[in-house]
């Protein structure tokens, strides 16, 4: 209890420090000496310190919810168990701590992998095994429960899990599965985690299902310190840039409603999508044209193009972006034309380390605000920190628009 | 003597009549498909345009997208139109089957296979450049595999029409079941490209694709109206008929098939599953014009490009700029007016 | 003239034909009976290369079927049908133009619209003529097939138990129309046929099948006899034939011990 009154206390005077970016490591620093070094070097201060006012709420916030739960958790010791109430609405009462997991959902194994609950996973769909595995090395040689989709009830059962966490909607139907499982004492809960508006709530329940509130709530700190930077660079912006960004079907926009539209949204940039009454529309292609965006932003479909995490062939990339650009009377598009069409993966767009393509998105609209922040740097240092990797693979396309100019 | 003569001139002339009249609604409907779409292209830039004025010069990028994304499209959907809708007349009459269409005969499905596989497997992303023309390629090779197939599970009983109506479903349901063992296993980015091939559409046209999809509609259609329109007529009277009035019924149909299949794989190789108008488009032509296939055949051209055209605009305006479907708008405009056709018409399926 | 010299025809391993003999001289009138199965049809079938032979030969008009392409074979020979459904509405002059087809490659000819005008009005049909097919009755549907294999204008005309489904009024009506058109145009008729009674009236000659071989090959009364009869169908008839008329009267069904 002290302690997370200490946490609370302690925050105003760091926050007071600066605003500024903290984020950048020091090696940078080094190699790229900014205008303002001195500042620089105040910044580059590596220990984790709470700054913008938004943060101090949540964390108040975060710490009250963790008050309110440790009280529970208190009355409900001795049957070591928690009761949480998810995203949907659910109470679910689990095992505490939750000591098997199995996840059907890659964005909240990513979350549980960067807890240090990683190894508390026992079963994982085989589209998280496959393709996490270069990145959450521990989630190697699960054992796979199916497709999110149509997760095998009986893998599910015969693995004896404590709780199984799931999307929060799509198939299977939610209450189903989870009446299903419920005759053998295994709870579902709900943590999407890829939609950057719920993100923080999604984080706290699954730092409360595995016991890890402290991290969770300094995983949540360190992704909103990134969003609260982004938005202080965005105050002085005039002009919001056009927009258009493209899921992975073609032509297919990110409307009202979509977890893209959300990201567009914090990267403060006027989505020419963003009044359409159906999340995820398809539009008509002279629409696009017609719009005339300044910069174009789609995320790789792993039908066409393989990128993310381990993706090193920058020729194919290039390819899916030529055939884009392309498109019939693309030529005509202000973004074509300045060469402001990017490609990003989806694992820094939809996912829990959105923060770092809404960094992206921001840094692609907005270069002049966001000179002295290299985003790859930040990403660099998120997987090192939470996940113990080195960057490796490309995640957005191009990279570095102003170096290659230079080179040029 | 004379009578009957005049008389048959005058049937002749009727059916003649109707064709001139769909072929003006074509043309209207071309009018107005190039005039309606997002971007607000004046009629007097369109004539201006066209007729190469420059008193009223429309900005380039309108221009633009007039030729480039509206005109290929258009065209397109004329082309797909009148290639599905010959394609289903011919198939239903060598089949003696009005239900015989691209679905029946599990071309569709095989084709969205095709089509699947690519992209499930990453053709996409391997094939580079040429990645969507694999699937493009993929979706024709698999629906003329599957017409094989269906040929030649059917050969073994006779080559029937009933065995080959029966076969193709079963194809069908082969290739609908990989489709969906497919969409299971593909992760959420593919399977979304994927459901969109099947979902069908024509809002990917471009003159590439037309250039490629023109000859393959144009040229086995027309081997189709001219060489084969007499034999289609006797055909519908069952094989020992054909015969006696010298016609091969097998070697005709195995033909006929192959020319047909040929157009709808070279069709929805390019637009997705919009089999609709291969079975709903001959019959509103036959309802209307009988089924002398050398009318009904050039009709049933005209009658699937109209229902085609009509649908896809609809389809690319009515909310736009959203787009919806095109396989959604050709079910609600055109199972009305089949139904109503098929009600009213006289001595049509007694 | 239709010449089959030591026909022999089976599907799969059954035998359905064999050694079969008949010349059919132009202009001759023949009808072909037998009970069921003792391949009439068939052999009509052959005749019109339906059907591919397994054995000996068919000549018309002195060359090989083999040697006659479909198409040539279809301005030489008519086929009727027993009955027929079309897939397709078609009105009945289009029915009986494709009777025109073996002459035809696309447009229709003002004597192609002659021909079938004249036939429609020898059956006459030409009121029905823009009468849809489906929608006639089953005489009138005789007579349009008829009318069609007549279009064709043939050598020789096959008609497979073409009145099986008319009433006793269109019977006679189609027989006698088939039989003075083919008089008047010195087409040989060639009838697979049931009832003795007609066969014994319209035809000149009667060729009697019994298991796939020729049992007797004559005028009418010297072939259906009772011993015939008896010997072909199993049944115990009693046949007379005075002042041009006769009488076929069947009695009873022989038991097998009997025969």
């Amino acid at each position: 209890m002290k302690l997370h009154f200490s946490l609370v206390i302690a925050s105003p005077e760091g926050a007071k420090q600066s605003q500024k970016w903290r984020l950048l490591p020091r090696h940078k620093c080094k190699l790229r000496p900014p205008r303002n070094a001195a500042k620089k070097s105040a910044l580059c201060n590596d220990s984790l310190t709470i700054n913008s006012l938004l943060v101090k709420l949540l964390v108040f916030l975060c710490a009250c919810a963790l008050l309110s739960y440790r009280a529970e958790a208190d009355s409900e010791s001795k049957k070591n168990t928690v009761t949480i109430t998810d995203v949907c609405g659910y109470e679910v009462k689990i095992p505490f701590p939750a000591r098997r997991l199995v996840v059907t959902n890659s964005d909240a194994a990513e979350v549980l992998c960067a807890l240090g609950a990683g190894d508390r996973i026992i079963g994982v769909t085989a589209h998280t095994a496959r393709m996490c595995s270069d990145l959450f090395s521990q989630l190697k040689g699960k054992a796979i429960i199916g497709s999110w989709q149509n997760p095998s009830l009986e893998k599910i059962i015969e693995l004896e899990p404590d709780v199984v966490i799931t999307y929060d909607m799509w198939r299977p139907s939610q209450k189903e599965f989870a009446e299903q499982l419920a005759p053998f004492g295994i709870s579902v809960v709900r943590a999407p985690c890829y939609r950057i508006d719920r993100l923080a709530e999604d984080i706290k329940i699954l730092g409360k299902i595995v016991g890890k509130e402290e991290k969770a709530q300094e995983y949540i700190e360190y992704y909103q310190e990134i969003l609260a930077q982004v938005q202080s660079r965005l105050k002085g912006i005039k002009k919001k840039v056009r927009v258009y960004g493209e899921s992975y079907g073609d032509y297919v926009a990110a409307s009202k409603g979509s977890g893209a539209y959300e990201l567009l949204k914090r990267a403060g940039v006027d989505n020419i999508a963003g009044n359409q009454p159906i999340s995820s529309p398809r539009m008509a292609p002279e629409w696009v044209v017609d719009k005339n965006p300044e910069v174009i932003i789609k995320v790789a479909s792993s039908g066409w193009v393989r990128m993310g995490c381990g993706a090193l062939d920058r020729e194919a990339i290039s390819n899916f972006r030529n055939r884009l650009v392309a498109r019939p009377v693309w030529d005509r598009i202000e973004a074509v034309k300045n060469g402001r069409v990017y490609i990003i993966s989806a694992e820094i767009w939809t996912d829990p380390r959105a923060a770092i393509g809404i960094l992206y998105a921001a840094k692609w609209c907005y270069p002049e605000l966001f000179k002295d922040i290299d985003p790859e740097a930040i990403h660099r240092k998120w997987l090192m920190k939470w996940h113990r990797k080195e960057l490796k693979g490309i995640y957005v396309y191009p990279n570095e628009p102003r170096q290659q100019s230079v080179a040029r | 003597m004379k009578g009957t003569t005049t008389f048959y001139k005058e049937f002749v002339r009727r059916k003649g009549l109707y064709i001139f009249i769909f072929f003006a609604i074509l043309l209207v409907l071309l009018f107005f498909s190039i005039n309606l779409g997002v971007a607000k292209i004046k009629l007097w830039d369109i004539l201006a345009i066209i007729f190469g004025q420059t008193k009223r010069p429309a900005t380039e990028t309108m221009m633009a997208i007039l030729v480039r994304i509206r005109l290929p499209r258009i065209v397109m959907a004329v082309i797909a139109g009148m290639g599905l809708a010959i394609a289903g007349a011919a198939m239903q009459a060598v089949l003696r089957n009005p239900l015989a269409s691209s679905y029946t005969l599990g071309l569709s499905s095989a084709a969205g296979f095709g089509a699947a596989l690519a992209i499930g497997l990453g053709m996409g992303v391997w094939g580079g450049r040429y990645g969507q023309y694999i699937v493009v390629g993929n979706a024709f090779f698999f629906s003329i595999i599957s017409m094989f197939l269906v040929y030649g599970i059917s050969r073994i009983k006779g080559c029937t029409p009933g065995t080959l109506i029966l076969a193709g479903i079963a194809m069908n349901y082969l290739f609908g079941a990989l489709i969906a063992i497919i969409k299971y296993i593909v992760q959420d980015e593919v399977l979304a490209g994927i459901v969109f091939w099947l979902m069908g559409g024509l809002n990917l046209a471009r003159w590439e694709a037309v250039a490629i999809v023109l000859p393959i509609v144009f040229i086995p259609s027309a081997f189709l109206i001219i060489r084969y329109s007499w034999d289609l007529n006797v055909m519908s009277s069952g094989d020992e008929v054909a015969t006696s009035l010298g016609v091969h019924p097998e070697r005709t149909r195995v033909i006929v098939l192959v020319l047909s299949t040929l157009i709808t794989a070279g069709v929805i190789a390019f637009t997705g599953i919009i089999g609709f108008v291969c079975l709903v488009g001959p019959h509103i032509a036959r309802m209307l014009i009988g089924s002398d296939h050398r009318f009904l055949l050039p009709f049933s051209c005209l009658t699937g490009a109209v229902l085609l055209l009509g649908a896809d605009t609809i389809a690319r305006t009515i909310i736009q700029p959203i787009e919806i479907p095109v396989g959604i708008v050709t079910a609600f405009l055109g199972v009305p007016f089949f139904l109503h056709l098929l009600l009213k018409s006289r001595g049509y399926w007694k | 003239m239709i010449e089959v010299k030591g026909l022999y025809f089976s599907y799969k391993r059954k035998e359905v034909l064999s050694s079969i003999d008949i010349k059919v001289q132009d202009g001759e009138i023949v009808s072909i009976i037998g009970p069921n199965g003792s391949g009439k049809t068939t052999l009509l079938r052959c005749i019109n290369k339906i059907l591919k032979l397994k054995k000996g030969e068919i000549l018309i008009g002195g060359q090989g079927l083999e040697h006659i392409s479909l198409r040539k074979l279809s301005t030489l020979l008519g086929y009727v049908p027993q009955r027929e459904t079309t897939s397709f509405p078609f009105t009945v002059f289009e029915i009986v133009l494709m009777g025109r087809r073996p002459y035809i490659t696309w447009g229709v000819t003002e004597y192609d619209i002659e021909v079938v005008y004249e036939t429609l009005r020898m059956l006459d049909l030409d009121s029905f003529s823009n009468r849809f097919f489906d929608e006639l009755s089953g005489g009138e549907r005789q007579r349009v097939l008829i009318a069609r294999a007549f279009a064709q204008q043939p050598k020789a005309l096959l008609l497979d138990e073409p009145t099986n489904s008319l009433d006793l009024k269109h019977q006679l009506e189609v027989f006698d129309i088939i039989r003075d058109i083919g008089k008047k145009k010195g087409v040989s008729i060639i009838y697979a046929i049931h009832d003795l009674h007609l066969a014994a009236r319209f035809s000149e000659r009667v060729i009697m099948l019994k298991n796939g071989r020729i049992f007797a090959d004559g005028a009418p009364e010297s072939v259906i006899t009772a011993g015939n009869i008896r010997d072909v169908y199993g049944v115990e008839a009693y046949t007379d034939s005075n002042g041009g008329s006769f009488h076929i009267v069947p009695l009873r069904a022989l038991k097998k011990e009997e025969r």
